[in-house]
């Protein structure tokens, strides 16, 4: 395991630009929940069911 | 009832002119809740495809008989022979016609029943298609208002609490969606305590007095004149006209003449109610399809679910009725 991690530590496994797609990507993720969090958070109590209610001109 | 519950849920209402669309928009599941008549609930309840229960009372009276103007009619024995309009063949109107044969002494043949959509009762009196009708309002108060009706009887007189629709909804709703159902009924029943027992200086959301000064916001909103009147029924008659597609003149000639044509109070579940309609409807033959014996029963839990009518829903949201600025000599 030591081993592997010396590897990617060097640069011998994954090379820069691949490590920096990587990192933009978990970036990328973060921000996407962090928006989805802060969405749901904020609406939950807005957005709500909607139901249809069917009846006639007559009580 | 309010378009958008005191929490936020959207509530739309959906217009249908004969019950048999209603009903099969049911069945298909294009629609989870309506207001139907109590025996047709039961009857969807027993052989429908799509299993539903009865949750809530639309209201109590509010159903009458009405005849032309000028015919020499003083009671239900002046109708033998001639013909009657009923809005289904499963309403609770039929049991109040077979109910008064059977006070009366009448045979089955001694009056014909006609199965009638209720918009187009008043017009079928007045060109003669049927000798009277039996139907919940306004449908009563449009002969009466344009003249050539006349009432013959009022529910609240020969069968006080009659009950005429309910509120159903799918068991789907119900079993996915509980929560959405107690919202539904809390507030159906909250704002029924409001016409009948709100008070009567305040205006509900969403109504507007003409003479309020140009600062109060006016657009989307319904604006109506202080003459017309300011309690909760002449309130209601003003929502009710845009619900209905029904003039709010007709609606407050309704909900004041008299004030107790229709009650919006009492609409809990009783059994004793349900039991009485239920009897008439096996006699009648309603479950025809699949009969009520003791190896295959039918009773009020069958088709009643009570449990979303514990307690009342929030009051609309009230502000007071605003004062009339004197008018300058």
């Amino acid at each position: 395991m030591s081993r592997l991690l010396d590897l990617v530590g060097s640069g011998a496994l994954m090379r820069l630009s691949t490590r920096i797609a990587l990192g933009f990507g978990l970036f990328l993720c973060g921000i996407t929940m962090l928006h989805g969090g802060l969405n749901h958070g904020w609406f939950s109590n807005r957005v709500r069911a909607r139901l249809v209610v069917g009846h006639l001109p007559v009580t | 009832m309010t378009e958008h519950s005191a929490v936020g849920t959207q509530f739309d209402s959906r217009r249908y002119t004969n019950f048999p669309a209603m009903v099969e928009d049911i069945q298909a599941g294009n629609l989870d809740a309506g207001f139907v008549l109590a025996p047709l609930a039961m009857v969807l309840a027993r052989e429908g495809t799509r299993p539903v229960k009865i949750v809530h009372l639309g209201h109590r009276d509010g159903t009458c008989i009405v005849v032309p103007k000028d015919a020499p009619v003083t009671s239900f024995a002046d109708l033998r022979g001639k013909r009657i309009a009923i809005p289904h063949r499963y309403s609770n109107q039929r049991i109040l016609i077979e109910r008064l044969k059977d006070q009366f002494g009448f045979r089955d043949q001694d009056v014909t029943l006609i199965d009638f959509p209720p918009p187009e009762m008043p017009a079928g009196l007045k060109a003669g298609q049927f000798d009277a009708y039996i139907v919940g309002e306004p449908h009563a108060a449009r002969a009466e208002l344009e003249g050539f009706g006349k009432i013959l009887y009022f529910t609240k007189d020969i069968w006080p609490d009659f009950i005429s629709c309910v509120l159903v909804v799918t068991q789907d709703l119900i079993d996915d969606e509980p929560e959405l159902v107690r919202e539904l009924v809390q507030g159906i029943a909250a704002s029924g305590k409001w016409i009948d027992e709100g008070p009567k200086d305040e205006l509900v959301d969403g109504l507007v007095l003409d003479d309020e000064p140009p600062s109060v916001a006016k657009e989307r909103r319904i604006v109506f004149s202080r003459s017309f009147g300011t309690s909760p029924r002449m309130q209601a008659a003003q929502i009710g006209g845009l619900f209905y597609g029904q003039p709010p003149e007709l609606l407050r000639y309704v909900l004041s003449q008299p004030p107790d044509r229709v009650k919006y109070v009492d609409l809990d579940l009783h059994r004793a109610d349900f039991e009485e309609i239920q009897g008439y409807a096996e006699r009648l033959g309603f479950f025809a399809k699949r009969p009520v014996t003791t190896d295959d029963p039918f009773g009020f839990d069958d088709y009643c679910d009570g449990r979303f009518e514990r307690t009342v829903g929030p009051t609309p949201h009230l502000r007071p009725v605003p004062e009339e600025e004197a008018v300058p000599e």
